[in-house]
């Protein structure tokens, strides 16, 4: 098969919820030696824009975007093994993660797949996380923006803590910084110095967009 | 006759409880916890040391719900207080862990200090038809790490009301033992008239946090009375099918039984039904869904099936204000939850995020009104009147009988915001709304009611252990 088909075929797997395809297609991407950039840029992102669309105007919900994500998701996974990062015209990098002590990760997840439509790169390093798992995990791919994740009150002063952690190892100005979160409300974020808030899903891709300039 | 509203057959319900038996036994719960893991393998479930997973047998599952207690008492601090929750109920309380106020002045939604939740919570004390409450916030100008102390403590102090609250670890329910024994005078005084319970987290699908199962393995070892606490979000956590999420939701409570009852026979437990819907335009879960109601209605069955008293919610609005939307949604919530529930938890705005006063009057009232309906009727040969219809006759009047007068104020529900009077009557009166009337009612029973201080060292003394309180974390 030609590689402009198989980009193609990937573009429609994401938009059918299809992840098997989409792994299929990646990894015989990768097996026939395709430079992957171009799958990311006419198959994942493209497929990714028109499930975003279809959200916007309210004939998809959640549901069909996070299992599209979830399809590019992996999908990705497996370019990346010979993916030159910095050749991909992504809008750009962002790590996301729950903090130390909280296991909530549903809006986290959100966030993430509204992200990678929009066409971010996004590496979720999960739940529990703590302020040195999020800044080594940016620093080895380079984010533009760390994100970190709050439900519960009682977790909430972690964000503080990474952003001390930031300063403490001067690094604080290498990244943005952006919190969410039930726990979190704009005061807060102020409050610790970050650089965005998010209210719900749908505002933090503005906000990080804005952010970087999009 | 008690009133029901069925979501399940009989058939459906054994079909669900078997596969919640099934989930136990072939899927498992993971409860990342060392003394845990030890309880369980010694009573007999098949443990996975590396992954934490639990899987229990049928048999023990069953023995440990046989065990716990089916009737339990909840003591109020003041006698006047105290709940046979199954045979008496149901009774309502509030919800825990709002953040933000609804300024009572200005109306603006700013954060919880614990100086309102002091003030929160005499009103309630103040309401007749809240029988016991929860701190119904955290107030976010303590430390955030235990924060849940000071909700405790503010509660205690400003009710004499039954107290459920929250429970990070084993200390916390450790420290609240001290609180309660230094209001009752003595450790003993208060474990023979224990006024505080406590809540456990589970964290669906199919798992416990290290600091839940800290909690639930020290409540169950002081014996005090526990809730545990299942909210599966249907569609994210559990399954999008409402059965499917009863049948996950009904394996987690019984799991958390197995293992307290494992730890401590005859610990009184309650099944607490959470299960909610995530609403899949905005990602937020909702807390007064017509799937709410089924949920509170379906677990209560499965509940009752197990004999065990059942602790659910209502009157939680998505509605950010008290507007129409929360009238709506507290009208509706508020029956479906209290046919399927013994002691119904609620009284939040903005699903579970904001406190308003002139909101908990509305609340009253509706439980009022849902009470008068749970009360239903009571057919016997005083009631039918027969006599009394006879006497009257065709034509006649009963407004002025002996029967009306001896019975009216019984029978006729009496509500103490509702607006009834005529239209020109209530615009001279100013045309005012439910919510301005709920507000002047609030206002005024701020003003009217106190609770009695606790003596200055008590004070004191709870002062102290939230000051000093640890968030022991894993």
């Amino acid at each position: 098969m030609k590689k402009e088909d198989l980009f193609k075929n990937l573009k429609k797997a994401v938009e059918n919820f299809d992840i098997q395809s989409a792994r299929n297609l990646a990894q015989r991407i990768i097996d026939m030696d395709i430079n992957p950039i171009g799958a990311i840029e006419i198959g994942l992102i493209p497929g990714l824009k028109v499930i975003g669309d279809k959200f916007s105007s309210g004939e998809y919900f959640l549901p069909e975007l996070v299992r599209a994500a979830t399809a590019a998701k992996e999908a990705m996974h497996i370019l990346e093994q010979k993916l030159a990062w910095e050749n991909a015209k992504l809008k750009g990098t962002i790590v996301i993660g729950s903090v130390k002590g909280d296991i909530h990760d549903i809006g986290k997840n959100l966030v993430g797949a509204m992200l990678s439509a929009a066409g971010f790169r996004v590496v979720d390093i999960g739940i529990d996380c703590s302020a040195d798992q999020f800044i080594n995990k940016a620093l080895e791919v380079n984010a533009d923006v760390i994100g970190a994740s709050s439900l519960l009150t009682m977790t909430v002063s972690k964000q503080k803590e990474l952003i001390d952690r930031l300063n403490e190892k001067g690094l604080r100005n290498k990244f943005k910084v952006v919190v969410g979160g039930a726990a979190v409300d704009p005061s807060w974020a102020t409050e610790i110095g970050a650089d965005g808030y998010g209210e719900n899903a749908f505002e933090a891709v503005t906000m990080i967009s804005s952010l970087l300039g999009n | 006759m008690r009133l029901e509203f069925k979501v399940l057959s009989e058939d459906e319900i054994k079909k669900i409880h078997n596969t919640s038996l099934k989930v136990l036994e072939q899927i498992g719960i993971c409860m990342p916890h060392p003394e845990a893991l030890n309880v369980m393998e010694k009573v007999g479930a098949k443990v996975e040391r590396n992954s934490a997973l639990v899987k229990m047998p049928p048999q023990l599952v069953m023995d440990c719900v046989a065990k716990a207690p089916k009737s339990v008492t909840l003591y109020g601090r003041d006698p006047i207080y105290d709940m046979n929750v199954k045979e008496d109920g149901p009774f309502y309380g509030t919800m825990t862990g709002a953040t933000h106020f609804l300024d009572f002045k200005t109306g603006e939604r700013r954060y919880c200090t614990n100086a309102d939740l002091a003030d929160i919570t005499r009103l309630i004390d103040g309401l007749e038809n809240f029988t016991w409450l929860a701190p119904i916030a955290t107030p976010q100008d303590v430390p955030k790490e235990t924060s849940d102390w000071f909700a405790w403590v503010t509660t205690l102090k400003n009710t004499t009301k039954h107290v459920v609250g929250q429970a990070p670890g084993a200390n916390s329910v450790r420290d609240v033992i001290k609180m309660g024994s230094a209001i009752s005078g003595s450790e003993k005084k208060f474990r023979q008239r224990p006024f505080t319970s406590f809540g456990i987290l589970t964290r669906p699908p199919l798992q416990y946090s290290w600091l839940s199962l800290d909690g639930l393995i020290e409540i169950a070892r002081q014996k005090l009375p526990m809730y545990l606490n299942v909210g599966c979000v249907a569609g994210a956590t559990s399954p999008v099918t409402l059965e499917g999420t009863m049948v996950q939701a009904h394996a987690e409570i019984m799991g958390g039984i197995t293992l307290a009852q494992s730890v401590n026979p005859g610990t009184p437990m309650f099944y607490a039904s959470w299960s909610r819907i995530m609403d899949m335009r905005t990602g937020n879960v909702s807390l007064s869904s017509p799937e709410w109601c089924i949920f509170r209605l379906g677990l209560g069955q499965l509940g009752r099936q197990l004999g065990l008293p059942i602790r659910t919610a209502a009157m939680l609005c998505d509605a950010k204000i008290s507007d129409v939307q929360a009238g709506y949604e507290k009208g509706i919530t508020t029956l479906a939850a209290s046919l399927g529930g013994d002691l119904i938890s609620g009284m939040q705005l903005d699903s579970d995020k904001i406190v308003d006063l002139a909101d908990l009057v509305i609340d009253d009232e509706v439980i009022g009104m849902v009470q008068r309906i749970l009360r239903g009727v009571n057919v016997n040969d005083a009631s039918i009147a027969f006599e009394v219809i006879a006497e009257v006759g065709p034509g006649g009047t009963y407004l002025d009988s002996m029967h009306t007068l001896q019975n009216y104020r019984t029978e006729i529900w009496m509500p103490k915001i509702t607006e009834r009077r005529t239209w020109n009557v209530w615009k001279e009166d100013g045309g005012k709304d439910g919510l301005m009337r709920a507000k002047e009612k609030a206002k005024e029973i701020l003003a009217s009611h106190s609770v009695e201080p606790l003596p200055k060292d008590v004070q004191h003394e709870l002062d102290t252990i939230a000051k000093n309180a640890r968030l022991v974390e894993e």
